[in-house]
């Protein structure tokens, strides 16, 4: 995520990852208007059904890595904190509407989804083209998540979709993507979050992958 | 054209023209310009408004501003909140830089009076360590920022005790007006203001509330005037009242006044300046004196600031 979200979640334990939808369900302002919000609450929509604005995103991962197109900080959180309530797609729930030309009341073509259990035969369906017999597993984490840093439209990778949100203290380790492109102000931002979260690691609790 | 932008991310949206993808645009973070392909990235923030704009350049400049603000009073509160010391030194000296060209230290102020300081004692170590790197433009801010804590602590309790009835009639809780009142700067404003001026700013600050009404305005005239009553109930909790301080300075806040001071020396002599409270500890040192011509130049109210210090300047006048 931009060091600017990360900050703000980092900011106090009580500060929960909303997102655009957590505000509009809460009443605390009106969303915006314009065709990307539709898009957004049409995409949601279909895949969510009338639960759409309680879904965080994220994306599954080997290791402490996410994309990089979404910002400098990448924050692993805590299977427990939400391995009873994620699930994960394919890949990017916008491109997997459009390919799959689902149009609102389709349902969702089974084989593309998993719960947080079975989501290693998500994974493996997804990656498999690109294994090889005696491929080195320490190639598998760029196998799940590529992304060159720069085109969204490039990624490549199984989304993740949490139920409810989470505060700074579901967060078991952050990174900061120190070639991704930046300016001042997001480095000092980052290593901002770093110092916070180091503050409340007081107790680390491991937690494996997300 | 209608946009919808995010203060905290810097980012903009623009529809897309018919058939075509909304675009993103950033103002600062790294995120690059890029059609808005998913709802990920727009999830990702909390802060979306909406605005009309010129262009995408006016939309951009407005925002970048906005941005930058808001960034710097964040950091600011991350100042006081408490920093690594490696990193408090790298923060000061980026904030310095950006209000010396970007943002407004009046602005920062602002935002950063929207509520009392937990630790106002941490502000003053930083003024300190912010002087000994030479960021003058950070001390002063968050030594302003402490200087006014003892009124603002005084309003914000004035605003907990003003009636119900009165946002009752406005439709609005204490809070969002109070929110409301500082995101338009309007608490800075107050804090400024003399007695005599307290009840002009107020209406001021209220005159560009979105859909305002004869009765709306005249339930903030009644509101003012309790307002301005509790406000000045209490003393202060230091002993220096500016607006009694002499002859003459009535409506010039004693703030404004260590800023000119402090703007006016740093341009003209090696010195060291220092007001840590409101009252009486106001003391200028300066390796030579200012001729009398010099005072001349600053407004006639700072004559009265060495009348409680060091008499520097009524000596030298």
């Amino acid at each position: 995520m931009p060091a600017t979200v990360a900050h703000g979640l980092f900011e106090k334990t009580s500060t929960l990852y909303a997102g655009l939808e957590g505000q509009v369900r809460g009443g605390g302002r009106r969303p915006p208007l314009p065709p990307q919000d539709r898009q957004r609450a049409g995409t949601a929509g279909m895949i969510f059904g009338s639960y759409d604005g309680e879904i965080r995103y994220g994306v599954l991962s080997l290791n402490r890595w996410g994309l990089r197109t979404y910002g400098k900080v990448h924050c692993r959180l805590r299977a427990e904190t939400i391995a009873h309530r994620v699930t994960f797609l394919e890949t990017n729930s916008y491109l997997f509407v459009r390919r799959q030309e689902l149009n609102p009341g389709d349902p969702i073509p089974a084989g593309y989804r998993a719960i947080w259990a079975n989501r290693h035969l998500l994974a493996l369906a997804k990656v498999e083209p690109h294994l090889e017999k005696d491929g080195d597993p320490a190639q598998w984490p760029d196998l799940l998540v590529r992304s060159d840093g720069r085109d969204r439209s490039q990624d490549e990778f199984i989304e993740a979709h949490i139920f409810g949100t989470f505060n700074s203290e579901s967060i078991g380790s952050v990174e900061i993507d120190e070639e991704g492109p930046s300016n001042e102000l997001e480095k000092l931002l980052a290593r901002i979050v770093v110092a916070r979260h180091r503050e409340s690691q007081d107790s680390p609790i491991e937690g494996s992958t997300s | 054209m209608r946009v919808c932008y995010s203060i905290s991310s810097g980012l903009i949206l623009l529809p897309g023209k018919p058939g075509s993808e909304p675009a993103i645009f950033s103002v600062g973070g790294p995120i690059p310009d890029s059609p808005a392909d998913n709802p990920s990235l727009l999830s990702l923030v909390s802060d979306w408004q909406e605005t009309n704009a010129e262009t995408l350049d006016s939309a951009r400049v407005d925002v970048r501003t906005k941005y930058l603000r808001y960034w710097a009073a964040q950091l600011l509160g991350d100042l006081i909140i408490g920093l690594p010391a490696a990193l408090e030194c790298d923060t000061i000296k980026y904030l310095d830089d950006l209000l010396d060209t970007r943002v407004v230290p009046k602005e920062v102020i602002g935002e950063l009076l929207q509520a009392p300081l937990a630790r106002p004692e941490s502000g003053r170590r930083l003024v300190a360590v912010a002087d000994d790197l030479g960021c003058t433009a950070v001390a002063l801010v968050l030594e302003t920022t402490v200087e006014l804590q003892p009124r603002l602590v005084a309003l914000s309790g004035a605003w907990r005790r003003l009636s119900v009835e009165h946002f009752a009639a406005l439709g609005r809780s204490p809070e969002e007006l109070w929110r409301q009142l500082a995101h338009r700067g309007g608490i800075l404003s107050l804090l400024e203001a003399a007695d005599n001026a307290f009840i002009d700013c107020w209406l001021r600050t209220n005159d560009d509330v979105e859909s305002i009404t004869p009765s709306d305005q005249a339930i903030l005239h009644a509101m003012g005037h309790d307002l301005a009553a509790l406000f000045y109930e209490e003393p202060f909790e230091t002993e220096f009242d500016p607006l009694t301080i002499g002859p003459g300075f009535g409506t010039k806040p004693f703030v404004s006044m260590v800023g000119k001071l402090r703007t006016y020396f740093q341009k003209h002599y090696e010195y060291s300046f220092q007001s840590t409270t409101w009252g009486g500890d106001a003391r200028l040192v300066s390796r030579c004196h200012p001729p009398a011509s010099a005072i001349e130049e600053v407004e006639p109210a700072v004559l009265f600031v060495p009348v409680r210090s060091k008499g520097l300047l009524r000596d030298a006048a």
